[in-house]
């Protein structure tokens, strides 16, 4: 479990960078890192994972922090009000 | 005011900047509250959350769809540009705050988490993300006030969602203020574990009618749907106000049980 955290968390951090710009992108973003979040904190509660749970979860937060900026950010917003406007 | 921000080339907007500092700061303080005040770990709080953010998003994407049905081209869904800003943009607080609760109860069953340990506690900071997010709206100039040309009045840029060059009443501050307030209020009955309890009762009442006035101040009619004489949110409002009601009587009579039964 912390290694797919880890590797969603990843995802995200991609997806916030790389596609962020784009509605979809950042959207894949931000559910891949909140899904990364709670596998990382489920995957926490095992001593043995706990460092590879912590490293998911930091890379989690930070693909959803990046995703989360581009995913709720007023750019689409307006955009959207001319797609409507057309 | 200030829509977009340039970070290394890359444009972003500053309404999302302001979300994402508001959660931060909530989950930081809910943090040091359940450890500090009442020595409690918070991952499962972070879980739940978690949960809550994909209603959040899920919810507040619908109603939104819901409310602006008649505005979209649903036959141009299909165009990935057309579809990209449909997701990416658009979203109404009360359509996300129901579902987020929803899915809260779901993981809650799901993960053997007992709400009530935790949700009294933390539910301050809802109202304190809430107010960055209507900063946030203030920056990009959304869910805009009336013409107004009294003190504190705001000229939006050309380059704003708001109309520009029109004196405007701040209708974004004005509820930032009013939510930092409410957020004040509530975290004084999350800290208090006599009186916690009532925590949610007060949000969603306080929220209820700060938010049932100030539509009336509002322009952007348009945009959201009136129905008999009201707003989508203000009947919401109504529903909330109503549940809140609801609730204040079931924490009054748990407590009285719980007397009852102390006495005995």
């Amino acid at each position: 479990m912390a290694i797919v955290a880890l590797i969603l968390g990843i995802v995200s951090i991609f997806f916030g960078l790389v596609l962020g710009w784009t509605g979809f992108g950042s959207l894949i973003g931000v559910i891949a890192g909140i899904v990364g979040l709670i596998l990382a904190n489920i995957a926490k509660k095992d001593p043995e994972k706990a460092k590879l749970a912590n490293a998911a979860f930091i890379c989690s937060v930070i693909g959803v922090v990046l995703s989360a900026i581009f995913f709720v950010s007023c750019v689409a917003c307006v955009g959207c009000s001319a797609c409507l406007a057309a | 005011m200030y829509p977009f921000i340039n970070v290394f080339g890359r444009t972003i907007g500053m309404y999302g900047v302001c979300i994402v500092i508001g959660v931060l700061l909530a989950n930081l303080f809910a943090y040091l509250v359940l450890k500090k005040r009442y020595s409690l770990e918070y991952d499962d709080v972070l879980t739940v959350e978690c949960y809550g953010l994909l209603g959040g998003i899920l919810g507040s994407k619908l109603l939104y769809l819901w409310v602006s049905r008649d505005q979209i081209d649903w036959s141009r869904m299909t165009e990935w540009e057309y579809l990209s800003g449909m997701l990416g943009g658009g979203f109404v607080f009360y359509g996300g705050l129901i579902l987020a609760l929803l899915f809260v109860i779901v993981a809650c069953k799901a993960h053997k988490v007992k709400m009530g340990d935790y949700f009294y506690y933390v539910v301050f900071a809802i109202p304190f993300a809430h107010a960055f997010g209507r900063l946030g709206c203030f920056m990009a100039g959304c869910c805009y006030g009336r013409p107004y040309d009294g003190p504190f009045s705001v000229v939006f840029p050309s380059n704003s969602f708001a109309p520009s060059g029109i004196s405007l009443f701040p209708i974004q501050l004005v509820e930032s203020l009013c939510l930092l307030l409410l957020a004040g209020i509530v975290f004084i009955f999350c800290i208090n574990k006599t009186i916690c309890k009532w925590s949610v009762s007060i949000y969603l009442g306080g929220y209820s009618v700060i938010r049932f006035i100030l539509e009336m101040y509002r322009y952007d009619e348009e945009e959201r749907g009136i129905y008999n004489g009201l707003s989508t949110s203000q009947w919401i409002s109504i529903l909330m106000f109503l549940f809140s009601v609801g609730f204040a009587v079931y924490v009054l009579i748990s407590n009285k049980k719980k007397l009852k039964n102390e006495t005995e």
